[in-house]
């Protein structure tokens, strides 16, 4: 019972906090929503037992935040929305997971005990730690390219 | 009814929300926080049905998840590097200013 209302909670507060971010107009409150809705995603982690990945998620949302952060000094205001539209669309594709997903049957609990990575997860890590290595380096040779153009 | 099954409907709101935000909003920021929601909506779709499946392995599923959260943040980091060249380039704002990319 206690595992349900938390997360019921942590889902509420989660897109209570999404739908906040989206909407907000100042920029601060927007990010200040988003980090929020990080750390509901951190709580879901450890909810679900996987403490490792939830520290995972934190960190790399939190770069995610660093990254919005600074679009939002390049974007313009907004004055024109297109609500209807993207309600109508959001609705109709709900409905239809809903249906879908309905017909998945009740999920058995987790094991009790997941809190770390298994150590085969330990070379793949290190293996995207070089590709991500990579791909800042690419990045760097694309802006300089772009400043040349 | 498991509070997994709570998650799971929990996902699909996510989804939701994250199209709602794609498709309503022009500015940049709004654009890859909507993009966002929806990678973390299938971050837990993927948690979900990769970790408590009985027919996968609990580490699959670990794996699948290290490779979901490190495409995400690969991801936020080349739109970036994007949208700041199309910034430097055309002073685009938002995404109606790159209907000048049009070939």
């Amino acid at each position: 019972m206690i595992d349900i209302l938390i997360s019921v909670l942590i889902g509420v507060a989660a897109v209570i906090s999404a739908l906040m971010a989206i909407e907000e107009k100042r920029a601060s409150r927007s990010l200040l929503f988003f980090v929020f809705f990080a750390v509901c995603l951190t709580g879901f982690m450890i909810h679900s037992r996987l403490l490792a990945l939830a520290l995972m998620t934190l960190a790399l949302s939190l770069g995610s935040f660093a990254f919005i952060a600074v679009l939002y000094s390049l974007s313009s205001e907004e004055k024109d929305y297109k609500r209807v539209r993207g309600a109508v669309v959001a609705v109709i594709l709900a409905i239809a997971l809903f249906t879908a997903i309905g017909r998945i049957g009740s999920l058995s609990q987790p094991p009790e005990t997941i809190l770390g990575l298994h150590e085969s997860a330990i070379p793949l890590i290190l293996a995207h730690g070089i590709f991500i290595l990579a791909l800042a380096l690419s990045l760097r040779v694309i802006m300089k390219e772009g400043e040349r153009a | 009814m498991s509070y997994l099954n709570i998650y799971l409907y929990f996902s699909i709101v996510l989804l939701a929300v994250g199209v709602y935000g794609l498709l309503s909003r022009k500015s940049w920021a709004k654009v890859l926080i909507s993009l966002e929601i929806i990678v973390f909506s299938a971050l837990v779709l993927l948690a979900l049905v990769l970790l408590y499946s009985n027919y996968l392995g609990i580490y699959v599923g670990q794996t699948f998840l290290i490779l979901l959260i490190f495409l995400d943040s690969s991801m936020t980091g080349i739109l970036l590097a994007c949208i700041l060249l199309v910034y430097r380039r055309f002073r685009a704002r938002s995404i109606d200013d790159m209907s000048r990319l049009r070939g």
